[in-house]
């Protein structure tokens, strides 16, 4: 951790923002000013008591000088975290407020994603966050190796009808009873094969769908914890308070 | 012991403490740091947060030659208030009910069978 205590105002805004960089421009802008008002608020009591002698008139300028002179000489007894970890946090939670405006089955994957890097950001949230995203995968790839040799089961059934009817249609002139047999075990087969394909496809959607709504729970789940780290990550990091 | 304040809870006391009066980044944490263990850098995604969510919204003030902004509760705001108020009421009494209950039945400790 990078000792900040002894930077100026307009460094701890600038270190600031450029570890916003990634961020839209109006919440880098948002959150600049936060943190610049913040500091401005900060000395501005302090420096007014230091010239407490000042006319009452001048006493608004003369806090503004005094609070600038406080900025120069660094933020010394701030308590603000390094400008590296109020972006991190800033990030989380933009990444979670993403993350929570972005419904739908194929949105998810981009909120799992931006609670993951939220989730990074917190890291006390980050074991539930990889068990729940380990077991979502291997439920996720159960599905789709099921719906794969459901798949292939169909389409193999599907090949095999074809091929029987087509055994069947030559053995018409040589022997008729057999190439009925033929043609009518190929129909079964693709009978079957095309009801088990689209059986196998309205299964693997539903599984899918369970698999996306269990994600969608431990989302939220894990949203609420890594806010609630976050809260008590950043406590006490500040180092200098 | 500490009891840990959660994202939700702090959300309702940020809430709160805006109810109370506008007030701006400064004065509001210091506010809320009178009270609960967060620190200063916190506050600053939740007011985001809050604002997003349409239970806050913001206006400036000219202060000393810059403008300074100042957080006021939302219409949405107030609704979401007032459920928060009602939720800790209930929340508080039966966790008070639990806590004191635990005090008086240590308090009559060595009678048995007393009825609840």
């Amino acid at each position: 951790m990078s000792d900040h205590t002894n930077m100026s105002m307009s460094e701890y805004l600038a270190d600031l923002e450029k570890h916003l960089h990634t961020l839209p421009k109006e919440e880098r802008s948002e959150a600049l000013r936060f943190f610049e008002e913040y500091l401005h608020d900060q000395y501005e009591p302090a420096a007014a008591t230091a010239d407490a002698a000042a006319a009452a008139a001048d006493a608004a300028a003369a806090a503004t000088d005094a609070a600038a002179t406080a900025a120069k000489a660094g933020i010394t007894g701030s308590s603000l975290p390094t400008p590296k970890e109020a972006a991190a946090r800033i990030k989380a939670e933009l990444a979670l407020n993403e993350a929570d405006a972005r419904p739908g089955i194929r949105r998810l994957a981009k909120g799992v994603w931006l609670t993951f890097l939220a989730v990074v950001a917190a890291p006390l949230a980050g074991a539930l966050a990889i068990t729940a995203a380990a077991l979502v995968f291997s439920l996720l790839l159960v599905c789709a190796l099921l719906s794969l040799s459901c798949a292939l089961v169909a389409v193999s059934l599907v090949l095999a009808g074809i091929v029987e009817m087509v055994i069947g249609a030559y053995l018409v002139p040589q022997d008729f009873p057999a190439a009925i047999f033929d043609f009518g075990l190929g129909l079964v087969c693709l009978g079957i094969g095309v009801f088990s394909g689209i059986a196998s496809l309205a299964l693997s959607r539903n599984a899918l769908r369970g698999v996306a709504n269990l994600a969608r729970r431990l989302l939220s789940r894990i949203k609420r914890e890594a806010r609630t780290a976050a809260i008590h990550l950043s406590k006490g990091q500040g180092g200098i308070a | 012991m500490e009891f840990q304040v959660t994202a939700s809870l702090l959300d309702a006391c940020v809430l709160a403490a805006v109810a109370e009066e506008d007030t701006y980044g400064y004065a509001l944490t210091q506010r809320l740091r009178a009270v609960v263990d967060v620190s200063e850098s916190t506050l600053y995604p939740v007011l985001r947060r809050l604002q997003k969510q349409g239970l806050l919204s913001t206006y400036d003030q000219p202060h000393n030659g810059r403008n300074r902004r100042y957080y006021v509760v939302s219409p949405l705001g107030r609704q979401e208030h007032r459920a928060n108020q009602e939720a800790w009421e209930s929340f508080k009494s039966r966790i008070d009910r639990l806590i004191d209950g635990a005090a008086s039945a240590a308090a009559t400790d060595g009678v048995e069978g007393v009825p609840a």
